[in-house]
């Protein structure tokens, strides 16, 4: 309890402390608190997307059969999906079409997609959310789209998606088969790629070989694929997470090393002082542990909580010209939160653990040396 | 002023309770959606992070050459391309 309480007191004049010293007291924290928000914005954004891509792309297609001619994808003769939903083991093959256009009103790049389930009818569409705001588009809206052959294509508007579909189809036009190969150019009997299911998941690797086996010119791409290039997008050594965190580390490094590096004439004569009065070294170092664990804790949560608010609340508005880069339409990050913990909590570590220890160092150097050459300045 | 000073600290320890007690609310209220209907009637493969190339749009269907799809020499034009890394399976060799 008697130990409790001299912590307290310690605590206290660690507080007052800092209150003095009140310029280079809120330097540092915001320093920190900057650097704790940057940091875990990126963490946190890495753990959702994560997330989100484990969770929604789970329901992929099986099997994705593409077809190359000089290193690009071209569309798929229809003889072949008859041939391949012919094989053994495979228990639906299914045409894909799906492509990009220009809008020409807005220049941004859209994805057209002819749903596998649930496509609207001809003249139609189902517009993504974040186009629908670029254009203010709403359910029953006219939109001219461009045909290959020439001329303008009118579709009516049926539905706008919920924003939490936007990562996933923010950008996209859900068409009738018609109206897709009216607009892209893709002739009938031709599809964009093939969709696979299989019988028996563990099959799905032979199968595959049986495909390219029949036909070298085409690549399969399994659901579990899909998910492995997406875990490597969000992995710790990405350059999603790299090129965010890379620079924060070295920003940290300097804060650290300014620490360490030495206490300011006036810490040093408090020290002295303190020393004289008849604290013992012990309790310079608890004041000195008190006073950069009251910086670093307070900085780096701070941080956490802006984080939280700014991703989830504010759904990353500061990121999205991040991701955005060239183009016109972006997903609002209406994210789950979803983070393991582990990333945060070793974040926390990272921060304060530092920061603290670097504290001790000269203040370690101060409390050893003699009070009366420390307050004369002579230390 | 003593007091003044733990209610900041306690402020400080409340706010991340509160952060916490956040992950667990908004966490329930999405489990009710059915976030992954789309993907499964539509056919999708791949997350809209990044709308401007077909290599940072579709990352899982893109070919080694997408990057480089403007012409050869051309380099990737196009931010995204720095940060979304080309599928595993594009760097494993391929029997």
């Amino acid at each position: 309890m008697r130990a409790l309480r001299r912590l307290g007191w310690i605590l206290e004049y660690a507080l007052g402390s800092l209150g003095r010293r009140r310029g280079r007291t809120l330097g540092l924290l915001l320093c920190l608190l900057v650097l704790s928000f940057l940091a875990a914005t990126v963490v946190l954004l890495r753990d959702s997307l994560r997330h989100e891509a484990q969770q929604r792309l789970r329901h992929a297609p099986e099997l994705v059969l593409q077809q190359l001619v000089a290193g690009r994808p071209v569309p798929v003769n229809s003889e072949r999906l008859q041939e391949i939903g012919d094989l053994r083991g495979v228990r639906d093959a299914s045409c894909r079409l799906w492509g990009y256009m220009a809008d020409p009103s807005t220049g941004a790049l859209l994805s057209l997609v002819v749903p596998l389930n649930g496509a609207p009818e001809a003249g139609t569409l189902i517009v993504g959310s974040a186009y629908a705001r670029l254009l203010q588009l709403e359910v029953g809206a006219w939109l001219s789209l461009p045909q290959a052959a020439g001329g303008p294509r009118m579709l009516q508007v049926v539905e706008v998606l919920p924003q939490s579909a936007d990562v996933v189809a923010g950008d996209t036009l859900a068409l009738h088969a018609d109206d897709f190969r009216a607009i892209s150019g893709t002739p009938a009997g031709q599809c964009s790629d093939l969709a696979l299911r299989v019988r028996n998941q563990r099959e799905q690797g032979t199968i595959a070989e049986k495909v390219q086996l029949k036909y070298a010119d085409m690549r399969a791409l399994s659901r579990a694929e899909i998910l492995r290039s997406y875990e490597a997008l969000f992995d710790w050594r990405s350059t999603l997470v790299l090129a965010m965190l890379g620079p924060l580390s070295l920003a940290m490094l300097v804060i650290v090393w300014e620490r360490a590096s030495g206490l300011s004439s006036a810490e040093r004569r408090e020290i002295g002082i303190l020393r004289g009065l008849g604290w013992g070294s012990g309790d310079i170092l608890l004041l000195k542990t008190c006073e950069s664990l009251v910086i670093a804790v307070s900085g780096t949560m701070l941080g956490l909580v802006l984080a939280w608010a700014h991703l989830y609340w504010w759904q990353g508005g500061l990121l999205a010209p991040v991701l955005q880069g060239w183009s016109l339409l972006f997903p609002a990050l209406e994210l789950e939160p979803r983070t393991s913990g582990l990333g945060l909590w070793s974040l926390v570590a990272l921060l304060v653990v530092p920061y603290a220890l670097a504290g001790l160092v000269p203040g370690w150097r101060a409390a050893t040396r003699d009070p009366d050459a420390i307050m004369r300045g002579a230390a | 002023m003593m007091r003044l000073r733990f209610l900041l600290l306690a402020a400080l320890l409340g706010s991340a309770g509160f952060w916490l007690a956040d992950a667990q609310h908004v966490s329930a209220s999405y489990q009710e959606r059915n976030r992954s209907l789309l993907v499964a009637r539509w056919g999708l493969t791949d997350l809209f992070l990044a709308g401007e190339a077909r290599h940072s749009r579709h990352p899982s269907m893109a070919t080694a050459a997408d990057a480089l799809g403007t012409g050869p020499g051309q380099l990737d034009l196009f931010p995204s391309g720095a940060l979304i890394a080309p599928p595993p399976q594009l760097r494993a060799a391929r029997p």
